[in-house]
C-alpha cells in the first residue's frame, strides 16, 4: 500500500502524541488538549471552570452536572482553515458512577463499546465519550460530512487520552442490557425529573436507574439505608393517590396500579432494597420486567 | 395608529410618575399595537430565515409599529453557544437590525452580559455589525453594571438586578431561540429576559444547593414570570428555526428544523405556540402558567389570532 509523506508525517505525529499521552488520567483536562489534531488547529487556549463557576460557562444548564457532581470542565475549539469547527469539552465529574449519570442523560439511555472498551454514543453531529470519572462531548459546530468525519477521529484520539475504567453502576445492571433500548442512572431530582416526572428525591430516594423499552418505562428507585422501604412504598403510594393525573388505584399482586392520564397502567412494586414502577401500556408486562429485574438481583450483589 | 411618543416625552413622562417604578420600564411603544388589524403572533416558515423574519414582522403591521423614527432601541438576543440549535440565527439578528434602521431607529444595540466570545464563536458579532448594529457587552461579575429595580407585583422574586444599559434606550426587541431546557424543559421569550439580569440576582432563581426539586422548579418559574412583570419588550421576534429539542439549553442535543420565526408582542401566547413544535403542552411548562397568572398574556391559542405563512 502506498502511503503519501503527507499521511505518513500525520500518522507518526499522531502516533507520538496517542503514545506521548497514554495514562495521563491524572492529569488536569487541560494538559490534554494537543495543539493540532491531523489539519485542525486549536483556536485559542482551553478555558477552564471549575465547581459552582460551570454556571460561567454553561448558562442556563449547570445544575444537572452539580447534581451527579461536578469537578471541572475543559473545553476548546479546533479549526481548520476557517472552513470548519469542532469543539471538544471534557467534564470531570466527582467519580465514574457521576460520570456514567451525566453521559446516560446525554445520550438518552443509550451507548456503545468501544475498541478501547469506553462507552460512547454518537449523534449525527455530536458524540459523547465515557472515559472514567470523565465524560467527553465532540461537536461538529459546522454540521458537514468532513467535519463529522473528522470528529469520530478526535473520538478515537480523546477517549484513548482519558482512558479510564467507567463501571457501569449496579443499579442499571439490574435493567438486562439485551432486553432494555435504554438504560440511565440519576442521583438526583433533575436526572429523575428529566426521565419520568414522578416525586422528589427528598422522599428519601438516594440514586435511581430508568430502563426503556417499547412504550414502557421502567424506574427503579434505590432508598438510603436507614429508610424503612415498607414506609417509604406507603408514602410513595400516597403521593401518587393525591396526584389527579393517576387515577384507578387498585391493588394487585405484591403492589398496586393506577392508570395515568395517557391511559399507561402504573405498577407500582417493592423489590429488595428497591420500589419498581413500570409505567406502560400492560399490567402483565409490568410484573414481567419486575420478575427480570429481580432474576438479575443476585447477579449484582 | 397611536401617538407617537418621543424618548425625551418617555422619560418626562417616567419622571411625572415618580415613584411608580413599574411605569418606568414600560416601553411606550405598545400604544402602536392595533390588534384588530392585525395578527397577534406571526409565523412565518420557509428556507430563507433572513425572509422569514422580515415577513414575520410585515404581518404584523412592519416595524414601524414598534420602532419610532430616532428610538434607541435596544435587542437581547441569546449567544449562548455556537452547537447547533443553541443560540438566536445571525440571518435573524441581521434582518431585525435592517428593519429597525430602516423604521429610522438611530441605534440599534445588542446589550449583553455574555462574554463578547460567546458572539464571536455564534458569528452573531459580526451579524451585528455587518448589519449597522452595535453590541454593547458588560462585565457580568460587576454588579455596579446593573440596577436594583423593585419586583411590586412579584411572587418569589422582590428585587431584580436590571443591566442599566437597557434604560439608555427607547424600547427593547427579544428576540430568543426556542428550545429544550433541563430545568424547565422549554425556554422562549420569557427565559430570555433573564438575559437581562445580573447572574448573581438569576443564582438566586436556583436553589443554593445545586439539588433541583419540584419545589424550587417552580421557584425557578415563578422567579422568571416574576421577572416578566416589571420588563414589557415591544416586540418578539423568536427563532424557531433550527433548535434542541434533548440537552438544553446548552446543547449539542437532538436538533429540529421547523424553519419557522414567530413575531408578536403577547409573550404567553408566543411561548404557548413554540412549546408545541415539539410537543409540549403550555399548561404542563409552568413558567408559561405562571406568567398566565401575572396576566402577561394568553394560554389558550384558540382564542388568540394567528397568521401562519410559508414562503
Amino acid at each position: 500500500m502506498y502511503l503519501r509523506p503527507g499521511t505518513i508525517f500525520i500518522t507518526i505525529l499522531l502516533a507520538c502524541f496517542i503514545s506521548g499521552l497514554t495514562g495521563e488520567i491524572k492529569k488536569s483536562p487541560a494538559d490534554i488538549f494537543p495543539e493540532n489534531i491531523m489539519e485542525w488547529k486549536m483556536k485559542g487556549q482551553p478555558e477552564v471552570y471549575k465547581g459552582d463557576d460551570l454556571f460561567l460557562y454553561i448558562n442556563g444548564g449547570a445544575d444537572i452536572y452539580q447534581e451527579y457532581g461536578f469537578k471541572e470542565v475543559s473545553s476548546v475549539e479546533y479549526e481548520k482553515n476557517g472552513s470548519g469547527r469542532i469543539s471538544v469539552e471534557i467534564y470531570r465529574m466527582d467519580d465514574p458512577a457521576a460520570a456514567f449519570g451525566m453521559f446516560s442523560f446525554k445520550t438518552g439511555g443509550k451507548w456503545k463499546e468501544s475498541r478501547n472498551g469506553n462507552l460512547y454514543f454518537p449523534e449525527d453531529y455530536y458524540q459523547n465519550i465515557l472515559a472514567g470519572d470523565c465524560l467527553i462531548t465532540i461537536t461538529s459546530i459546522d454540521i458537514n460530512v468532513e467535519t463529522e468525519k473528522s470528529a469520530r477521529i478526535f473520538r478515537e484520539i480523546f477517549e484513548k487520552n482519558i482512558s479510564g475504567n467507567s463501571p457501569i453502576p449496579r443499579i442499571v445492571n439490574l435493567f438486562n442490557q439485551e432486553k432494555f433500548e435504554k438504560r440511565l442512572y440519576f442521583e438526583g431530582d433533575l436526572g429523575l425529573m428529566n426521565t419520568y416526572n414522578l416525586v422528589s428525591t427528598e422522599s428519601g430516594i438516594t440514586n435511581g436507574a430508568a430502563g426503556i423499552k417499547n412504550n414502557s418505562i421502567t424506574l427503579l428507585l434505590h432508598y438510603n439505608e436507614g429508610k424503612d422501604i415498607k414506609s417509604a412504598f406507603s408514602t410513595l403510594v400516597n403521593l401518587l393517590k393525591s396526584e389527579s393525573r393517576y387515577s384507578k388505584f387498585r391493588l394487585v399482586d405484591g403492589g398496586v396500579s393506577f392508570i395515568d392520564r395517557k391511559k399507561n397502567v402504573v405498577y407500582v412494586t417493592i423489590l429488595d432494597r428497591y420500589i419498581v414502577i413500570y409505567i406502560g401500556e400492560k399490567l402483565d408486562e409490568g410484573k414481567i420486567i419486575v420478575k427480570q429485574i429481580s432474576d438479575e438481583l443476585p447477579l449484582i450483589k | 395608529m397611536g401617538k407617537k411618543i418621543t424618548r425625551r416625552s418617555f422619560l418626562k413622562n417616567g419622571a411625572v410618575l415618580g415613584a411608580s417604578s413599574l411605569l418606568l420600564y414600560e416601553f411606550p411603544n405598545k400604544i402602536y399595537a392595533s390588534p384588530k388589524m392585525y395578527p397577534e403572533i406571526s409565523v412565518v416558515s420557509g428556507a430563507d430565515y433572513y425572509k422569514n423574519t422580515i415577513e414575520a414582522v410585515a404581518s404584523l403591521g412592519g416595524m414601524k409599529k414598534y420602532v419610532g423614527k430616532g428610538s434607541k432601541v435596544a435587542v437581547l438576543a441569546n449567544p449562548q453557544r455556537p452547537n447547533p440549535g443553541a443560540f438566536t440565527s445571525p440571518l435573524v439578528v441581521s434582518a431585525v437590525i435592517n428593519m429597525c434602521l430602516e423604521a429610522g431607529a438611530s441605534s440599534v444595540t445588542f446589550i449583553s452580559w455574555l462574554p463578547v466570545k460567546s458572539w464571536e464563536s455564534t458569528g452573531l458579532k459580526t451579524a451585528v455589525e455587518k448589519s449597522g448594529g452595535k453590541l454593547d457587552i458588560v462585565d457580568l461579575r460587576d454588579e455596579s453594571c446593573f440596577k436594583t429595580i423593585p419586583v411590586p407585583e412579584g411572587k418569589v422574586l422582590k428585587e431584580a438586578k436590571v443591566m442599566k444599559k437597557l434604560f439608555d434606550h427607547d424600547l427593547l426587541i427579544n428576540i430568543p431561540v426556542t428550545k429544550d431546557h433541563l430545568g424547565n424543559k422549554f425556554t422562549g421569550t420569557m427565559k430570555n429576559l433573564m438575559g437581562l439580569n445580573s447572574p448573581k440576582s438569576n443564582r438566586t432563581f436556583h436553589k443554593s444547593d445545586w439539588k433541583t426539586n419540584r419545589e424550587s422548579i417552580i421557584h425557578l418559574d415563578q422567579s422568571i414570570a416574576d421577572l416578566n412583570t416589571i420588563i414589557t419588550p415591544a416586540l418578539s421576534v423568536v427563532d424557531a428555526t433550527e433548535f434542541i429539542i434533548t440537552n438544553g439549553p446548552f446543547g449539542p442535543g437532538e436538533l429540529i428544523k421547523p424553519k419557522k420565526v414567530i413575531a408578536g408582542t403577547d409573550r404567553i401566547a408566543i411561548d404557548s405556540y413554540c412549546c408545541q413544535l415539539w410537543g409540549l403542552k403550555p399548561e404542563d411548562i409552568v413558567m408559561i402558567k405562571k406568567g398566565f397568572e401575572h396576566g402577561l398574556g394568553k394560554i389558550d391559542l384558540s382564542g388568540v389570532k394567528i397568521s401562519e405563512i410559508t414562503l
